[in-house]
């Protein structure tokens, strides 16, 4: 017990003195453990090595299109840093690449901030990044702002050109209304229905875009609409959307969700008895494991786009590898099925190292330049991007049949716009 | 009044002064950041302080402000290309409106019912927000500024609002509004029947809270670039905030300051350990709440009788 002299504490307990010291201590700690974090001098060109930043969807509801890294970033960057890397003309010497993954959480928000950090904390030479709105979007904008080379595919072209209009930021990939759009009408032009569709879209950039433009195009082609509305990430009862399609008979499912939104829309569809000819769904029934997770054969006769695959006629340009043997790779090492962003995430480094390669520079506006000027066939196919920064990528119609060697797998059905790409099956009604 | 502690004091509040006010000077552009965050912060958190810890009102609807100040800016900037400050000096004036139009309902409950009722609203201008078509449902807006904006210019810009709302909440307290604020704080009854207008001080300090808060989240949002409702107005804002001011220590001016600093640190340090972050903040928050109860400043101030910024006049 503390000694009490005329009111005033006289020494201190060892209880006070602990708890003292320890919330002090912690404080101080803490604020020394925060110092070299910003306290750290440029080093952008004094480094040994181009550091390339990789924001990455490596956990939450994107994992799945995050799940090839870092196998497939290990992979090419082996093969470009194989004899020295990048040579550089200032420096007069090969620098090989070193990337920094970091994972987004499939959050736009960790996103935006960790492109963030990567500019001004990590310093990167150049930003490469992938997979959906929710990722490339913060990315590009960021990118955009602090005038950082940025390279991005695997996302609508729609939702990403309405952050812009960009000089810094560049995207491959295929259009809502010119690819998409087609794609699913083709597919479902192939079997006789209603053309009554019911909508399920999230309410996020790919949702809005999708919906507005599909009703905008095909209601006037004579395809009847029927939209509940936008449903928020992680709703956990379809009923009254299901219960709407049941009552205005409708034969076609559109949708554009996260994976395990789909998986609980679809096993609510089969619990209430309601089975469409078609499904055709963006984004979330794109991976093997998205399908397998269903259950049963509720993945039987799913439709979606296809963006890449083994039999895609493309071939690397850094070593003699076609689309083909990198799928054949990928399920030799890893025992899993091949997944569409296998292809965007090579062709991505594929890009990186030839604007690299061209500029022999890590000056800023020197990458930007050597990326506006790309004229190149990569992996996923030919790159060359227009005045507004972006490139179109081909894109054919899939759909999910069960499987020889996994238990389910995709099949080419439609390629009308893109008849260098086989079909390998036929689209056909559900059930 | 001296205390031995002025001369270090005054020694403090300087060397803070000098060296928030030159960070661009000094610090490379990722300590701009960092402060910037800081800064931004440490004005919500001191509005949430001045709430909770002094006029007895707990909210955990923050967010309302927050998402409306953003949209404010997102709307003004990217629809009418307006001047991207002036923007966000109307996401205050319409979180003002807000405050005013929410009083009408919340001032009428007490407590927790009053906690509830400041949530319920955040979560209702959620829904709206997420289905409303004038602002793309839940694709959310860009905020694109006519010209370019520096780093620099946003620091300078959430340093205003971060010492401002210190300024503020000491020369509010130590006026006539906090004398009656802390006769509230000590008993409300008894303060009502000596004269003090309890409603009115209430709505001042919460209408005051909803201003700053929402030019404070129109800075941010400048700096993200981009907002959606579904972050915009979620509770997590409340969260960071509670957490801050409770590390920091309620009922003080400095506790925010102190929490906000060690929320930034820590939550650029743990970046890049995915949502064990998450884990790690809560662990910090159990630790203090359980060693210092009255946050670490507020431990400070009752053991050692250090205060920075006095709230009493003597």
């Amino acid at each position: 017990m503390p000694k009490e002299k005329e009111g005033k504490l006289k020494g201190i307990s060892r209880r006070e003195f602990l708890q003292k010291s320890s919330v002090t201590a912690a404080a101080a700690a803490i604020s020394v453990a925060g110092l070299p974090v910003f306290t750290s001098l440029a080093w952008a060109g004094k480094r040994d090595h181009i550091l390339i930043g990789r924001p990455n969807p490596s956990t939450g509801p994107l994992a799945d299109f995050g799940a090839p890294t870092p196998w497939v970033d290990d992979r090419v960057l082996a093969k470009i840093n194989a004899d020295g890397g990048i040579f550089i003309e200032k420096l007069g010497k090969k620098l090989p690449i070193k990337v920094k993954i970091m994972d987004t959480e499939s959050n736009p928000t960790k996103a935006a901030e960790l492109t963030s950090r990567l500019i001004m904390q990590d310093k990167v030479d150049l930003m490469v990044a992938f997979h959906t709105p929710d990722t490339v979007n913060p990315v590009s904008s960021i990118c955009e702002r602090f005038k950082m080379p940025c390279i991005t595919l695997d996302s609508p072209l729609e939702t990403w050109l309405d952050g812009g209009p960009y000089s810094w930021a560049f995207h491959s990939f295929w259009s809502v209304e010119k690819d998409i759009l087609p794609t699913y009408v083709g597919m479902w032009e192939q079997i006789p229905t209603n053309k009554v569709v019911g909508v399920l879209m999230a309410n996020d950039p790919d949702g809005v875009a999708w919906s507005a433009i599909f009703k905008n195009v095909l209601e006037p082609k004579g395809y009847k609409f029927v939209d509940m509305g936008r449903f928020p990430y992680g709703t956990q009862d379809f009923s009254s959307f299901i219960n709407a399609w049941k009552k205005e008979n409708v034969e076609i499912i559109l949708g554009a969700t996260i994976p395990p939104d789909f998986a609980t829309a679809w096993r609510q569809c089969r619990r209430f008895g309601f089975t469409p000819k078609v499904a055709t769904i963006g984004k979330a029934i794109l991976f093997p494991s998205a399908v397998g997770a269903l259950g049963g054969d509720l993945a039987n006769g799913l439709s979606c786009e296809i963006w890449w695959s083994p039999d895609h006629p493309f071939k690397s340009s850094l070593e003699n590898v076609s689309a083909g043997d990198l799928c054949a790779d990928w399920m030799k090492d890893k025992n899993q099925e091949w997944t569409q962003p296998i292809g965007y995430k090579y062709a991505g480094y594929e890009l990186a190292a030839d604007v690299l390669n061209r500029a022999k520079s890590l000056d800023k506006e020197t990458l930007r330049k050597a990326i506006a000027d790309t004229n190149m066939d990569t992996i996923v196919g030919p790159i060359k991007f227009n005045d507004q920064n972006y490139c179109r990528t081909p894109l054919v119609g899939g759909q999910w049949v069960k499987g020889d060697k996994y238990p389910w797998k995709i099949n080419i059905v439609y390629n009308k716009q893109h008849p260098e790409i086989p079909t390998n099956g036929t689209f056909t009604a559900i059930g | 009044m001296a205390n031995r502690f002025t001369k270090i004091k005054g020694a403090i509040l300087t060397a803070l002064a000098v060296g928030l006010g030159t960070v661009p000077v000094w610090g490379s552009e990722y300590a701009m950041l960092f402060f910037m965050l800081f800064c931004i912060y440490l004005a919500l958190a001191q509005m949430w302080n001045l709430l909770a810890g002094y006029s007895g009102l707990i909210s955990l609807g923050q967010q309302s402000f927050v998402g409306l100040g953003g949209y404010t800016v997102a709307v003004l900037s990217s629809y009418y290309g307006m001047n991207i400050w002036l923007g966000v000096g109307l996401g205050g004036v319409t979180s003002v409106l807000l405050a005013l139009f929410m009083s009408l309902f919340i001032f009428r409950m007490k407590g927790v019912y009053f906690a509830i009722g400041t949530w319920i609203f955040a979560e209702a201008l959620l829904v709206w927000f997420s289905n409303w078509a004038y602002v793309k449902y839940g694709s959310g807006l860009f905020i694109k500024p006519r010209n370019g904006l520096s780093m620099a210019a946003i620091y300078y810009a959430a340093l205003v609002v971060g010492a401002g709302s210190v300024a503020l909440v000491y020369k509010l307290l130590r006026s006539r509004l906090g004398l009656g604020l802390m006769a509230m704080r000590d008993d409300a009854q008894v303060s009502e029947t000596l004269g003090v207008e309890v409603f009115r001080l209430k709505l001042y300090c919460f209408l005051i809270s909803a201003l700053v808060t929402g030019i404070t989240a129109g800075i941010f949002y400048v700096f993200q670039i981009f907002i959606q409702p579904y972050k915009a107005f979620a509770i997590d804002w409340t969260v960071k905030l509670v957490f801050m001011v409770i590390i920091g220590g309620i009922g003080t001016i400095e506790g925010p300051i102190l929490g906000a600093f060690v929320y930034v640190v820590l939550s650029q340090f743990l970046a890049e350990y995915f949502s064990v972050s998450m884990l790690i903040l809560g662990g910090i928050a159990i630790v203090v709440i359980l060693i210092a109860p009255k946050g670490i400043m507020g431990t400070l101030q009752e053991k050692l009788g250090f205060e920075l910024l006095s709230p009493r006049r003597n």
